[in-house]
């Protein structure tokens, strides 16, 4: 358990100090000095949590930003680039290891990155690197390499916004509109009403950390996704609300992930941001490189290659250890044997066949069903 | 005339009918009372914890 300082919701000084931040992104929405503006209140949020070991998180950013620039000049695109990736690997690796960090001097470190939620800077780090490297984005200025790597109101987990995303964000934002601030209020107070009134009952009423037996443990094991799911969807809306306000884009993060029909599905409306990472970033370059060694003969193989390095690196991320790996290896095969039935369904059925499957209520209750199941299980292997 | 600017004060919204949007600012209010009497500061969003 990370022993850093965390944005607390709960807390009226974090809602005091976001109203600030949204009346005066709002007045200065079409000025020049925005994106400053932007940056003072991410890394003045930054400070109230580390006070003076803001200092780190400041040096450490200007670094980053410096190495990004050098990414323009070809001389040093490629050392740049493996600089930033080995710091990353190292800091995520530390960031995960408070057992190790707390037989040093060193876990004030680990304080400090738990407190930024490094977890989710590294990969806005892999994000934005990847951009310049390729050449699809240019190099950010300073605010703007702050406003995207913290943002104050995605820092303590996610949204992961796309850099491509990011950079195409509308500048000045649109004018906030009644319709706006009635659906950033709806989403926020959507987000409170889930995490403190709607997951607190089933954490009281049903989650004994997986101690209970017989039928207990069984509907235990049933409310701790829903309840997972109360929890962290209400961050995301919470996150969606504020963004509404300040005129910042933050991506969608659930779409009602207890409808998933399998497990690609699953993936499609669970953590969106983080699956649309994974496929991004692991999935589809792994698949393209199997696919170019095999001259595309084998495109289910390849699939199967991409999918379980992309979960077994997933499992990895939440946390460096067995349980998790066995989560991410559980889910790499949910998708593998999704992905194989599709395909299969497809040889058999035709289109026209798939189409009336897809349509029949029972099939769908049933495949839902089991995805439901399938996930709740795979929940108990990572958290009982 | 003067109904039509006690309308919009009340309701902000030109395209939203009066009655939806006092549904909406009435739930609001009970999410947000409702979390206001059971939060507790110290308690972090789960997944915060990775």
């Amino acid at each position: 358990m990370p022993q850093g300082d965390f944005i607390d919701f709960a807390r009226f000084e974090f809602w005091l100090a976001c109203a600030v931040a949204v009346v005066a992104l709002q007045i200065t929405a079409h000025a020049p000095l925005r994106k400053w503006l932007q940056a003072s209140v991410n890394v003045g949020f930054l400070g109230l949590l580390l006070e003076s070991r803001l200092v780190w998180v400041v040096v450490g950013t200007i670094a980053v930003w410096l190495l990004l620039k050098s990414m323009a000049y070809d001389r040093f695109r490629r050392r740049a680039l493996l600089l930033i990736g080995a710091t990353t690997f190292l800091l995520f690796v530390w960031n995960k290891s408070w057992d190790l960090a707390l037989e040093t001097r060193l876990y004030r470190v680990n304080a400090i990155l738990s407190t930024i939620g490094f977890s989710y800077v590294a990969l806005r780090l892999v994000e934005v690197s990847r951009a310049i490297f390729e050449g699809r984005c240019t190099v950010p200025d300073l605010p703007n390499t702050i406003n995207y790597l913290l943002p104050f109101h995605m820092l303590a987990a996610g949204p992961i916004q796309a850099y491509d995303e990011f950079v195409e964000q509308p500048v000045p934002p649109p004018m906030l509109t009644p319709r706006d601030v009635l659906t950033a209020a709806g989403r926020i107070s959507d987000g409170l009403f889930k995490k403190y009134v709607l997951a607190y009952a089933i954490d009281h009423l049903f989650l004994t950390d997986f101690t209970s037996a017989g039928i207990g443990y069984f509907l235990e094991t049933q409310f701790f996704f829903l309840w997972l799911y109360l929890d962290f969807s209400a961050y995301s809306d919470i996150a969606v609300g504020i963004g509404i306000l300040m005129g910042v884009r933050t991506p969608e993060n659930f779409d009602r992930p207890y409808l998933a029909r399998n497990m690609i599905d699953f993936w499609e409306r669970w953590h969106i941001s983080l699956s649309l990472f994974i496929r991004r970033n692991i999935f589809i370059p792994t698949q393209m490189w199997a696919m170019r060694r095999t001259r595309g003969d084998w495109p289910l193989t390849c699939a199967t290659l991409a999918f379980t390095l992309s979960f077994v690196l997933c499992g990895l991320w939440h946390e460096l250890d067995l349980r998790f790996l066995a989560w991410g290896c559980l889910h790499a095969l949910g998708l593998i044997v999704t992905n194989w039935y599709r395909h299969l369904l497809r040889m058999r059925l035709g289109s026209r066949g798939i189409q009336q499957y897809m349509q029949n209520r029972f099939f769908k209750v049933m495949a839902t069903c089991v995805t439901y199941e399938f996930v709740a299980l795979s929940l108990v292997v990572a958290f009982s | 005339m003067i109904a039509n600017r006690a309308r919009k004060l009340i309701c902000p919204i030109d395209d939203m009918p009066l009655w939806e949007f006092g549904t909406r600012v009435i739930w609001i209010s009970v999410q947000l009372l409702s979390a206001y009497c059971l939060a507790r500061p110290g308690t972090p969003f789960f997944y915060q914890l990775f």
